[in-house]
C-alpha cells in the first residue's frame, strides 16, 4: 500500500496504513490525523503516478 | 497542571451482563484496570429511560420535570417545526454552570443535548459537531453555535471522521462476514459507518481537549454502544430463533465489538490523565440481551420500557475514590451531588440526588444550598435563547427515527408540532408517574385524554404520507393522537391509588381502544380483582396467563396473591420462579425476603433483602423488610439502621420503620418481657381497636371502654337489637376500610370496633392497641346461627375452617406490623374473671380509667348460646 507510517505509545506500535484501523480511532485525534496524513499522501502519489 | 480533576465518560447503555464475559476473558482490560483500581456497581435509570433525559439528570442531579428535557425531540420556536432536542430545553443549571460560577473550567465533548454550545469557561463541543451528512457529496459546515469558544472551530474541524471514511479495516473485526451482506437491501453496514465515524469524531476530538486544553471537569459522551444494540442486539448470542441463520453469522459479533472498541477508547483516555484526575465511567441504562430482546417493537410500549434495562454500569477511580470495591443503590441523580461534593461544593437541596458518600475513602461531609437556581452571577449560560439560522436536522431526525427512539414525523407539520407537544406532556406525566406523584401525572393524562384531536381522512392516505400513517397502525377516521398510551398509565395510577372502579373503567376503555391489548390485561384485571377482594379469581386468571406466556410479573403477582391468602410456600415458589426468570429485579427478591420472615427463614430473608437492596437502594420496603429479618435474628442494632435508612428514604413517609425503629430502641433500652405482644404503656394517640370474630363479645368490650372513660367513636345507626341489646358500638366507615382508611386519625384516643377480617387494612401511620375478643368458635358460631334465624345446634363446618384462618391470620399480622400492640381477652373472663380482665386491659391501655365502672357494665345474663 505504501506510506506505512508508525505511532508508537509507549509499549504500543500502531502501524498506519491507508485503511486504516480500530486502533488509530481509538488512539484519538493523533491517530486519525496520522491516518489521514497517510491517506493524503497514498492519494498524492496515485495522481502523480496517473499523470505520468 | 490542574489537580483533583474528574473526568465523566458516558457510555450510552453499557449493561454489566455483556460486561462481565468480556471482562473474564481480558477483552475489555482498561474498565478491568479503572474497576480494580476504584469502585462499580449498578446505577439504576428512571422512568421513562429516554436517554436525552437521562443524560441531563445526570448533569443537573434533578428529575425531567425540574431539568425540562423530555424527550428526542422538540418544537421550534415560532411552531416553525420540530428538531432534535437542544440545551434550549433545559431550563436549569448543569454541572459545568455551577463550575463555571466557581471559575474552574470545564470541557464537554458530545453531551445530549448540548448545542448551542453554552459560554462557560474551557470549551464545549455540542452534539451537533459529530452529525454529519453520510452522502459524501454533500457539504457539511459547521454550524454556529456547535462549538464554544467559536474560535476553536478552525482547530477541531478535521477530527469529524465521515461515514464514507470508513474501511474494510475497520469493519472486518466487527462484521467478518461482511462481503455476505447485500447492500441493496440491507443497509445496516451504513448504520454501522454511521456510528462508528460519529463516535470516532466525539473521540477524536476528546482525546485533542485532553491534552491541548487545562480543565477541572471534563465530560465526554459516546452513543456507540447504545446505537449498535439498537441495530445489531438481535443479532448477538444466543441465537434467537426467528432471526435467520445467515444474519445471525453476519452480524453476530458486532455488539461485542462495540465494547471492545469503547473498551480502546478508554484505554486511550486513561493514558492522558494523571493520577490526581478522578474518572467516572457510566451508562444511562441497560440493555435487554437475553431472552427478553425485543424483534418487533409493539406499538405501545410498557413502562420501564422494552430493550433499556434498568440498570446501568457505575465505575469510579481516583485518590480519594476506594479501591476495588463493589458499591450498591446509585441512581443517576446522584451524580451531580457527588461530583459537586468531589470539588467541595454544596449541593442545591432542590437536587433530587444525593451525595454517594460510600465510593469515598474520606467522604466529605456534603454542604448544601437551597437551590443553584437562586443564585444570582455568570454560570456561563445563554443570555437568550440561541438559534442557529440553519437547521439541518434531517439527517440527525432519520437516525433516530431508524434508530426506533422516534416515529417518523408526519408530513403535515401542524399534525407533527401537535404530536410531538402530546408525546412531551405523555412524558413529563410519566415521568410524574415514576416519582409517584400521581396528582399532577393524572392532570396531564386526563388533559390529554379530553383534548379533542383532528382525525386522519380519507386524503391524507393518497400523499406520500401514506406509507408512514399504514406503518404506524393508522387509519383514515382514526384521531391522529393515539390515547391508548394515556389509558395504559392512568389504568396504572388508578390501580397505584387502589381505586378499582376506576381501573377497570379505563380497562374496558382500553380493550374497547385496542382488541389486541391481551397481556397487560391479565396482570391489571388481576390487580382489580386483588382489590375488589376476590383474590382467587385473579390467581385464576394468572394461571393463564402464565401457562401461555410465563413472566416474571406474571409470577410476581401469583406470589403476591398467595403471599395475600397467607399461603406462603406456595408464594415463596411463585417469587422463586419470578427470580429464575429475572435474577436482577429488585420486586422479588424483596418479596420472597418478605415471605421468608412469615415463615421463619429469617437469614434467607435477609439474604434476599440484601440482594433487592444491592440491586435499587431507594427501595424503602427493602431496607425495612432488612430490619424485619435482622430484629428476628436478634440484631437489633442493624435492623435500626436498616429502620432508619427506611424512614429516611423520599418520597413516602415509612410509617411502618418509624414505629419498628421505635420498638427497637424501646428493647434496646428498656428491655421487657413482652406478653401478648405489647408494652403495656399508653402510646401517644393510640387507637384502641376492639375487636374479633362476629359475636364474640366485641360490644361488651367497646361497653367496657366506654365506661371507663375512653371515648367511643361509632354513630349509633345500627340499633341495639334482641342480640345486641345494649346496642353494637358501631362506625359504619369501618366497613370500607379496605377502600379508604384515611379517616383514622378521628379515632386517636378513642376506642373502634373493627372486626377481625378488616384489620389488615389499618394504616400503619398510627399507633394501635387491640384487644382482641377470644371466645369458643362453637359458641360464635352458634349466636352467628341464632342470630339471622338459623338452627342454631347444626353448624357449618365451612365457616369454622373460614374462622380458624382469620384467627392464624391475625397471628401473622400482629407479629408483622409493628404499629400494633395486641392482647387477646377470652369472653368467658369477661364474664367469670371481670376484675382481672380489666386490671388486664386498663394496663394495657396505659391510661386511668374507672375501673369499677367497667366491672359494673357487664351484665352476665347476656351470655347466652353457651356452647
Amino acid at each position: 500500500m505504501g506510506n506505512k507510517v508508525s505511532l508508537q505509545n509507549k509499549n504500543q506500535v500502531y502501524e498506519v496504513t491507508v485503511e486504516g484501523s480500530l486502533g488509530l480511532l481509538a488512539y484519538g485525534d493523533i491517530g486519525l490525523r496520522a491516518w489521514r496524513k497517510v491517506k493524503q499522501s497514498h492519494k498524492q502519489h496515485n495522481d502523480k503516478n496517473e499523470t505520468k | 497542571m490542574k489537580q483533583n480533576k474528574v473526568l465523566l465518560i458516558g457510555w450510552d447503555a453499557a449493561d454489566w451482563k455483556i460486561i462481565w464475559p468480556l471482562i473474564a476473558k481480558g477483552e475489555m482490560p482498561a474498565l478491568k484496570k479503572l474497576m480494580s483500581k476504584g469502585v462499580y456497581g449498578n446505577i439504576s435509570t428512571m422512568n421513562p429511560p429516554y436517554s436525552p433525559m437521562l443524560w441531563s439528570s445526570v448533569a443537573t442531579g434533578k428529575t425531567p420535570d425540574k431539568h425540562g428535557v423530555l424527550g428526542f425531540v422538540e418544537v421550534m420556536p415560532q411552531l416553525k417545526g420540530i428538531r432534535p432536542v437542544t440545551a434550549n430545553s433545559r431550563k436549569v443549571r448543569a454541572i459545568w454552570n455551577i463550575l463555571h460560577y466557581k471559575g474552574y473550567k470545564s470541557n464537554l465533548v458530545g453531551w445530549w443535548p448540548s448545542f448551542p454550545a453554552e459560554p462557560i469557561n474551557g470549551v464545549v463541543v455540542s452534539d451537533k459537531f459529530q452529525k454529519v451528512h453520510k452522502n459524501p457529496k454533500k457539504k457539511n459546515p459547521i454550524q454556529k453555535g456547535t462549538i464554544h469558544p467559536e474560535s476553536l472551530v478552525k482547530s477541531l474541524q478535521d477530527l469529524r471522521m465521515f461515514p464514507h471514511e470508513v474501511t474494510a479495516a475497520h469493519i472486518l473485526p466487527c462484521i467478518p462476514k461482511a462481503s455476505e451482506i447485500n447492500q441493496e437491501k440491507d443497509i445496516r453496514l451504513q448504520s454501522f459507518a454511521k456510528i462508528l465515524a460519529e463516535n470516532a469524531s466525539v473521540h477524536a476530538t476528546s482525546t485533542n481537549l485532553m491534552r491541548n486544553t487545562e480543565w477541572d471537569f471534563m465530560a465526554v459522551y459516546y452513543d456507540l454502544i447504545d446505537h449498535f444494540c439498537h441495530t445489531f442486539m438481535k443479532f448477538h448470542p444466543p441465537k434467537l430463533k426467528e432471526v435467520p441463520l445467515n444474519l445471525y453469522e453476519i452480524y453476530k459479533d458486532a455488539v461485542v465489538s462495540a465494547y471492545k472498541i469503547q473498551d480502546m477508547m478508554l484505554e486511550r483516555t486513561m493514558q492522558l490523565v494523571d493520577d490526581d484526575t478522578t474518572i467516572i465511567v457510566m451508562s444511562d441504562h441497560g440493555f435487554e440481551s437475553g431472552h427478553r430482546r425485543i424483534l418487533k417493537m409493539p406499538k405501545y410500549p410498557a413502562a420501564p420500557a422494552l430493550e433499556h434495562r434498568q440498570f446501568g454500569i457505575f465505575v469510579a477511580a481516583g485518590p480519594n475514590i476506594k479501591q476495588n470495591e463493589k458499591i450498591y443503590g446509585l441512581g443517576l441523580i446522584d451524580i451531580a451531588p457527588t461530583i459537586l461534593n468531589m470539588f467541595d461544593l454544596p449541593v442545591g437541596e432542590d437536587m433530587d440526588g444525593k451525595v454517594a458518600l460510600d465510593i469515598f475513602k474520606q467522604p466529605k461531609e456534603p454542604k448544601y444550598i437551597d437551590s443553584w437556581e437562586n443564585v444570582k452571577g455568570d454560570f456561563g449560560q445563554h443570555k437568550k435563547i440561541v438559534e442557529s439560522d440553519v437547521l439541518d436536522n434531517e439527517q440527525t431526525m432519520q437516525q433516530l427515527v431508524d434508530l426506533g427512539y422516534i416515529e417518523k414525523p408526519d408530513e403535515n407539520l401542524e399534525i407533527a408540532i401537535l404530536k410531538t407537544k402530546c408525546d412531551l406532556k405523555h412524558n413529563l406525566a410519566r415521568v410524574y408517574l415514576g416519582k409517584k406523584d400521581y396528582e399532577h401525572s393524572k392532570l396531564l393524562l386526563l388533559e390529554l385524554i379530553n383534548t379533542k384531536f383532528p382525525k386522519y381522512q380519507e386524503s391524507d392516505f393518497k400523499t406520500k404520507n401514506a406509507e408512514n400513517l399504514i406503518k404506524q397502525g393508522f387509519k383514515a377516521g382514526d384521531s391522529v393522537i393515539d390515547t391508548i398510551p394515556f389509558y395504559i398509565d392512568l389504568l396504572s395510577i388508578s390501580l397505584n391509588e387502589n381505586n378499582f372502579d376506576k381501573a377497570q373503567l379505563y380497562l374496558e376503555k382500553l380493550k374497547a381502544l385496542d382488541k389486541k391489548y391481551e397481556v397487560t390485561t391479565f396482570i391489571s384485571q388481576a390487580k382489580i380483582l386483588v382489590g375488589k377482594r376476590k383474590p382467587h379469581d385473579a390467581l385464576k386468571l394468572l394461571e393463564v396467563a402464565k401457562d401461555r406466556k410465563a413472566n416474571a410479573e406474571v409470577w410476581l403477582q401469583i406470589g403476591i396473591i398467595y403471599r395475600r391468602l397467607s399461603h406462603f410456600e406456595k408464594a415463596k415458589e411463585a417469587f422463586q420462579n419470578a427470580i429464575n426468570i429475572e435474577v436482577d429485579r429488585a420486586k422479588p427478591h424483596q418479596a420472597l425476603a418478605e415471605t421468608l420472615i412469615r415463615l421463619g427463614d429469617y437469614e434467607t430473608a435477609a439474604e434476599h433483602a440484601l440482594t433487592a437492596i444491592e440491586l435499587v437502594k431507594y427501595f424503602p420496603e427493602a431496607h425495612y423488610t432488612l430490619g424485619e429479618a435482622l430484629e428476628k435474628l436478634g440484631d437489633l442494632e442493624n435492623a435500626k439502621i436498616a429502620y432508619d435508612t427506611a424512614i429516611s428514604l423520599k418520597p413516602k413517609k415509612h410509617h411502618r420503620a418509624e414505629k419498628a425503629k421505635e420498638n427497637i430502641e424501646d428493647k434496646v433500652f428498656n428491655p421487657i418481657e413482652v406478653r401478648d405482644k405489647s408494652k403495656f404503656k399508653y402510646q401517644k394517640d393510640q387507637i384502641v381497636i376492639v375487636s374479633g370474630l362476629p359475636r364474640s363479645g366485641t360490644s361488651v368490650m367497646m361497653q367496657m371502654l366506654q365506661k371507663g372513660g375512653i371515648e367511643v367513636l361509632i354513630d349509633y345507626n345500627r340499633k341495639p337489637d334482641q342480640s345486641n341489646p345494649k346496642g353494637y358500638y358501631e362506625y359504619d366507615p369501618v366497613m370500607a376500610l379496605h377502600k379508604d382508611n384515611s379517616w383514622l386519625g378521628k379515632a386517636q384516643n378513642k376506642s373502634l370496633k373493627v372486626v377481625a377480617p378488616l384489620l389488615k387494612y389499618l394504616s400503619p401511620k398510627y399507633r394501635y392497641k387491640v384487644i382482641f375478643m377470644n371466645r369458643d368458635l362453637s359458641e360464635v358460631v352458634k349466636s352467628q346461627q341464632k342470630m339471622i334465624g338459623k338452627n342454631p345446634d347444626v353448624l357449618p363446618i365451612h365457616l369454622f375452617e373460614a374462622y380458624n384462618k382469620h384467627l392464624r391470620q391475625v397471628e401473622v399480622w400482629k407479629n408483622k406490623e409493628p404499629s400494633i400492640e395486641l392482647v387477646y381477652i377470652n369472653y368467658k373472663d369477661v364474664l367469670d374473671n371481670t376484675e382481672d380482665v380489666v386490671e388486664k386491659v386498663t394496663s394495657f391501655i396505659g391510661v386511668d380509667m374507672k375501673k369499677e365502672a367497667m366491672v359494673e357494665c357487664v351484665d352476665k345474663s347476656l351470655y347466652r348460646n353457651k356452647s
